[in-house]
């Protein structure tokens, strides 16, 4: 036997029962699309979150590296500063004492040989050109550091004056040394022979640095003698 | 199909909630999060590249302090002035008639420490003029020559004294160029 059902819902009833739903709908749509928004929202501000604490750590370590970049820079201009101050000094400052050289040629002296003149030039001076030299003149250009040298003097023979010249010769900086005359004088009634030799010094070369703490020569044994010869 | 309709309508609905919600609230954070993300992956590139400069910036603060000890140990001083008068007193020797006749200083006129450079350095020339003997005078040049200051020995004239011969005293008459080097400060314009 064939049940049919019976429908006694009244028609006002069952509409209000179907909106109720379809009111349930459409709340339950958009809760739960709320709830995704929520979830994608808060998801995304922890990423945020996250990611902004890591660009603070990268910046701390940025700043480290710049801070040590600038200090190098820094450290690198103040080197360029001193080195251009030890080149500068380098260009003015004489490389060689005077005192030793003058102490060094006195030295070099053989026995009975006397000196009358001294004259060492170690000022700037300027460049000489020849007529044949060619090309412009730099009127600016640093002229060449030069030490010139005449020693005048007396000696017995002329073997005291060849040892003379021999020992400056064999004596740093001493290279180019020049016997420019030697002729018989009459001193005192006895026979000798004057003499004037010179010599150059390259001051642009480079030169041991003299040791600070290395004794001066002895002023006894420099001590240019009065001569009496005329 | 009423009620299908309204489905929809729900589901368009919860769509466009989703859609508002994702550009108003989702999508600027996520936009900001992947900019800052970017930025991070900068900074550590840039972090990484740079890592040796630590090591650099202790190898330049090596430089410098050896460079500074070779100027403090082998460089002497260059004062920022001549002081011409305070050298004066240091070189000056007692006249006392028996190993030192005479002795003059002249003061010159300032000139470049080096002619043709355009350093700031410059030079003031000094003249020794003595009647000596040679140990004064050798020690003015010793003297001259081992101050803390930068002091240029430009020429020696050293010639037998024969006027003192009489008097048995073997004296020089010489002649000592000195030149005094100091660092003049740069003067300012339209000061």
């Amino acid at each position: 036997m064939k049940q049919h059902s019976i429908d006694l819902l009244p028609d006002s009833i069952r509409a209000r029962s179907q909106a109720g739903v379809r009111t349930g709908r459409y709340i339950t749509s958009a809760v739960v699309s709320i709830i995704l928004v929520v979830v994608a929202t808060t998801h995304v501000c922890l990423q945020l979150d996250r990611a902004r604490g890591e660009r603070a750590s990268a910046r701390e370590q940025a700043d480290l590296v710049l801070a040590a970049e600038e200090k190098a820079s820094e450290l690198e201009g103040m080197i360029e500063e001193v080195e251009g101050f030890i080149e500068r000094y380098r260009r003015i400052a004489p490389p060689l004492e005077i005192n030793r050289l003058l102490a060094t040629a006195i030295n070099a002296m053989p026995e009975g040989l006397t000196l009358d003149r001294v004259d060492l030039d170690a000022g700037a001076r300027r460049i000489t050109r020849s007529p044949r030299d060619k090309g412009p003149v730099d009127p600016d250009a640093a002229p060449p550091r030069v030490l010139t040298a005449e020693i005048a003097g007396f000696a017995p023979d002329d073997r005291a004056i060849a040892e003379f010249v021999s020992r400056l010769e064999g004596t740093e900086p001493f290279r180019q040394v020049s016997l420019d005359f030697s002729r018989t004088r009459d001193v005192r009634g006895r026979t000798a022979r004057e003499f004037r030799l010179s010599f150059r010094i390259n001051f642009e070369a480079d030169y041991e640095p003299a040791r600070a703490d290395a004794p001066p020569a002895p002023a006894t044994e420099l001590a240019l003698e009065e001569t009496d010869h005329e | 199909m009423n009620e299908n309709r309204h489905l929809i309508f729900a589901i368009v609905g919860g769509l466009a909630i989703l859609l508002l919600g994702g550009a108003l609230l989702v999508w600027p954070n996520y936009r900001e999060a992947r900019q800052i993300r970017q930025e991070t992956a900068e900074l550590r590139r840039k972090v990484s590249d740079s890592a040796g400069h630590t090591g650099t910036v202790e190898r330049l603060a090596d430089e410098l302090e050896s460079a500074r000890a070779r100027v403090d140990r082998e460089l002497k001083l260059i004062p920022d002035a001549p002081d011409v008068a305070g050298l004066m007193r240091k070189l000056s020797l007692p006249v006392d008639g028996r190993t030192v006749l005479d002795q003059t200083f002249t003061a010159g006129n300032a000139c470049d420490a080096v002619l043709g450079e355009s350093f700031s350095e410059r030079s003031m020339p000094l003249t020794v003029d003595m009647q000596a003997r040679f140990d004064s005078v050798f020690a003015l040049i010793c003297a001259a020559e081992r101050m803390n200051r930068l002091v240029r020995i430009s020429s020696v004239r050293l010639a037998a004294d024969r006027s003192g011969a009489a008097r048995g005293m073997p004296m020089l008459t010489a002649s000592v160029g000195l030149e005094v080097i100091y660092d003049a400060p740069a003067v300012e314009e339209g000061s």
